[in-house]
């Protein structure tokens, strides 16, 4: 068994899956709802573990951004008579870390199964749960709530991916595998998520990105940027498709960025937002 | 800091009804359904058609009046449509423009039943509301689009739900930027933030009330067209329009003229003449055919309120010393045609000395000069409604004489049918509801425009019945506060706040005892007389019509 990807290192991921949709239907008495909004985010470095069984690579500590909301509402009204149901599903904050891992099969025509978790364990974030109830009818006016605080399972493989024998940049949609599992906060009759990302061969991570203030952070692709080095010169760069610089860095040297180049449509009217810096140690 | 929702709430709409439910849009939510025209709710009076594929479009709204001594119940069309055009801004000198489509929709509420109960007001006066919706739209900048242009998306759902979504109306002294270091096991990412725009088209219809007037003297029902536009940064320019189209024929039914002694008696089914009148059925002591008349086709006109007038507004309900309009009004121009257009407020007019006027002293023509109240401008407000005619006794009677002008009399300053009225400044009145904008806001400062201090209002007639609102700023767009346009809305006049003293003073008026009897029970004659001197046949505006040439002296 022979594969170019034991020779690589490491691989560098940026993960995005966004579930949007929205349902309704009508039932004899009335009519149900369902709207969902999530958007998951991570970007982590994963370290190769080759073992026999073929190229393998993993982060034991991965964790994804979520944030969004579902709302489930149902209400059923008969003659003097009406019940509403809606139940709103928050979610904000960061998974606990967990297992990400890419493995390739190359006696099986280079397939490879991308997931979260391992060992039935998922990766989570806690989600608000409030749920109204109200019954009005002539004789009986009530209403009430619960609240309650559960787990929202960031769980998702990709399987019977082909992946190219020759070792290079993989971006990833959810045709890129046949076999699809994801979250599943939804009803089965739901449109699956929207799935994206790439996996790169770097010799590095990115020093900078630049991207839009939204939940999915798009990342703004061919944007200068102004920024100094250690020997205190200042240099002009510009992002990559994926909004990334990647600048070859060896020592302990510090990088900073000094501002966007804002002399043209569209970027000449934004705004530069929050800043955050993710730290991806030295794997040993 | 404020997110969507608590933004909303300084809306009419949310104002009135705190709970109105909405359908959600917008481009990463999906389509949310599609609308039909609104049907209507039990027991309203308004109606209106909206459909989401043309979302900045109202059309076919209509009125339920009641029964009056002046006509039956009816419903009766007030305009063929209102339009929203796209809204046209300038942020550090790159002109965008914000059209209020389906893509940039991001939720419709619709209430029929709500109120806004007491002082103390801050933007929106006391009303209980009636058919009504608002759309609330989304725009930002897209950072990805491509360099050198600017294109628009619809702001994302997620966005909406943050606390920062818009700064601060009073911002606090921002913080120091960040350094922006990265080590070499360090990714810095940098968010950017486009610039964003909020737009809410609130169409917001009331019930009835009698406060559109000084004196309370009118029962009127408003609608509110107004468009509320904030930013998450100062815009440099801003220029909103909003066309309001009445139909070009009253839909007003009256009954048909009886015939003349001797004529045949009028098919009901016959052909219908257009350019006719209908007979109005007023509280008649004369013969049937011998009435007020309404002319079918819409006119407008325009009228500026003399700034010394409000002790005429106070008495205006007597039979001795009816309104003039040399008393009541500082400048007028009726039956304008299409395309005329004028300056109607700005911060760049100064109060003080103004135009002259030309007021008949019952001999010759006098010059006045104004005295103007800051921003105003060359008119302060507009009626576009159908012309009274003189009952036929009365046309008769001078009919030799074409200077009587009895065929097309112009309603003012109060209107007894059909009238769509629009005032964006009234004169210095008591009522705190009739004063204009200040720094603060509205109903701050008496007699001054009722439009927001930072705005140039034009108004164009786009037919001769049909205008559109026109304002722009450059000054004063600051981020996370509200922009208001047309915050001052219209009403449609329905009758007197009490039709007896109407009825009273139109049976008592001694001034037209020299006139055919029919003059005496005659809405038209009325109008004719506050707005003409009359003496052996010589006729003159009391107040003459702006550009109108200086008649001479009485011989």
């Amino acid at each position: 068994m022979s594969s170019l990807w034991f020779n690589v290192p490491f691989l560098y991921c940026r993960f995005r899956m966004v579930v949007s949709h929205s349902v309704r239907q009508k039932t004899e008495n009335g009519v149900s709802t369902h709207d969902a909004q999530v958007v998951i985010a991570g970007a982590f470095r994963l370290q190769a573990g080759h073992s026999v069984l073929g190229p393998y690579f993993f982060n034991n500590h991965a964790v994804f951004r979520v944030q969004g909301r579902c709302v489930d509402a149902w209400f059923q009204a008969q003659p003097g008579y009406r019940q509403d149901v809606k139940t709103t599903m928050l979610m904000s904050g960061v998974t606990t870390p967990n297992v990400v891992s890419l493995r390739i099969h190359p006696e099986h025509d280079h397939q490879g199964v991308f997931k979260t978790g391992a060992d039935g364990r998922d990766p989570f974030v806690a989600m608000q749960v409030d749920t109204v109830r109200k019954i009005a009818s002539a004789n009986l006016n009530h209403s009430e709530e619960e609240h309650s605080v559960k787990e929202f399972r960031v769980a998702f493989a990709m399987g019977e991916w082909k992946i190219p024998e020759k070792p290079g940049e993989l971006r990833f949609d959810a045709t890129s595998g046949t076999s699809l599992e994801s979250i599943d906060c939804c009803r089965l009759t739901c449109e699956r998520p929207e799935i994206s990302g790439v996996l790169r061969l770097t010799p590095g991570i990115p020093a900078f990105r630049i991207v839009d203030d939204s939940v999915e952070q798009n990342p703004l692709p061919n944007c200068r940027i102004r920024v100094r080095g250690p020997d205190g010169r200042e240099q002009e760069f510009e992002t990559d498709a994926q909004g990334e610089v990647f600048i070859s860095r060896t020592g302990d040297e510090v990088y900073t960025l000094l501002g966007v180049v804002q002399d043209e449509l569209p970027l000449a009217g934004a705004l530069l937002g929050e800043w955050a810096v993710e730290s991806m140690p030295d794997l040993p | 800091m404020p997110n969507l929702d608590a933004l909303l709430k300084d809306t009419m709409l949310l104002t009135a009804a705190p709970g109105a439910p909405f359908q959600e849009f917008g481009g990463d939510a999906g389509d949310a359904g599609t609308s039909e025209a609104a049907s209507p709710s039990v027991g309203a009076r308004w109606t209106w058609t909206h459909d989401l594929s043309n979302a900045g479009r109202v059309t076919n709204l209509t009125y339920d009046l009641q029964d009056t001594p002046w006509y039956a119940a009816q419903t009766v069309t007030v305009l063929d449509e209102l339009v929203w055009h796209p809204i046209e801004l300038v942020h550090r000198g790159m002109p965008m423009t914000l059209e209020l489509s389906k893509e940039f929709l991001l939720r419709k509420y619709e209430a029929s039943r709500g109120s806004i109960n007491e002082e103390p007001f801050r933007y929106w006066i006391p009303a209980s509301i009636d058919e009504s919706m608002m759309l609330v739209f989304g725009f930002q900048v897209n950072l990805r689009g491509p360099a050198g242009a600017i294109t628009l998306e619809p702001i994302p759902r997620d966005v909406l739900a943050w606390d920062d979504f818009m700064p601060p109306a009073n911002p606090p002294t921002p913080p120091k930027p960040p350094v922006m270091k990265v080590k070499r096991t360090e990714t810095g990412t940098l968010r950017l933030t486009p610039l964003r725009v909020l737009v809410c088209a609130e169409f917001v219809c009331c019930t009835e009330r009698n406060d559109y007037t000084p004196g309370n003297m009118a029962r009127t029902s408003r609608f509110r067209p107004h468009l509320m536009l904030m930013s998450n940064r100062p815009l440099d320019k801003m220029a909103a329009k909003i066309s309001i189209r009445r139909p070009a024929m009253t839909t007003m039914a009256h009954q048909m003229p009886e015939p003349s002694p001797g004529e045949p008696p009028h098919d009901p089914h016959a052909p219908h003449d257009h350019h006719g009148a209908h007979a109005m059925s007023t509280p008649t002591r004369g013969l049937a055919y011998d009435q007020d008349e309404m002319v079918h086709e819409m006119a407008t006109g325009m009228w500026s309120d003399s700034n010394t007038a409000a002790v005429y507004w106070r008495k205006i309900a007597n039979v001795t010393f009816p309104p003039l309009w040399s008393s009541i009004f500082s400048r007028v121009s009726t039956d304008l045609p299409a395309g005329t257009s004028f300056l109607m407020a700005s911060p760049d007019l100064k109060g003080g000395d103004g135009f002259n006027t030309n007021i008949w002293s019952g001999h010759e023509y006098r010059t006045e000069q104004q005295q103007l109240m800051n921003r105003q401008g060359y008119f302060d407000n507009i009626h576009v409604a159908p012309p009274m005619r003189a009952p036929k006794s009365i046309r008769d009677f001078v009919k030799n004489s074409p200077l009587y002008k009895l065929d097309t009399i112009a309603m003012a300053p109060f209107c007894i049918h059909d009238c769509l009225h629009m005032h964006w400044r009234w004169l210095p009145a008591e009522e705190k509801w009739l004063w204009g904008w200040d720094e603060t806001g509205p109903y701050k400062a008496q007699g001054e425009p009722h439009i927001p201090v930072n705005q140039h209002l034009r108004v164009e007639l786009e037919s001769t019945h049909a205008f559109a609102y026109c304002v722009r700023a450059d000054t004063g767009l600051e981020a996370g506060h509200w922009q208001y346009i047309l915050h001052e809305g219209l009403a449609y006049g329905n009758t007197a706040d009490k039709e007896w003293l109407a009825k009273f003073m139109l049976g008592g008026m001694q001034f037209l005892d020299n006139w055919p009897s029919a003059a005496k029970t005659s809405w038209a004659m009325f109008y004719w007389f506050i707005r003409y001197w009359h003496l052996n046949g010589v006729v003159r505006e009391r107040l003459l019509e702006d550009g109108a040439p200086v008649l001479p002296p009485y011989p």
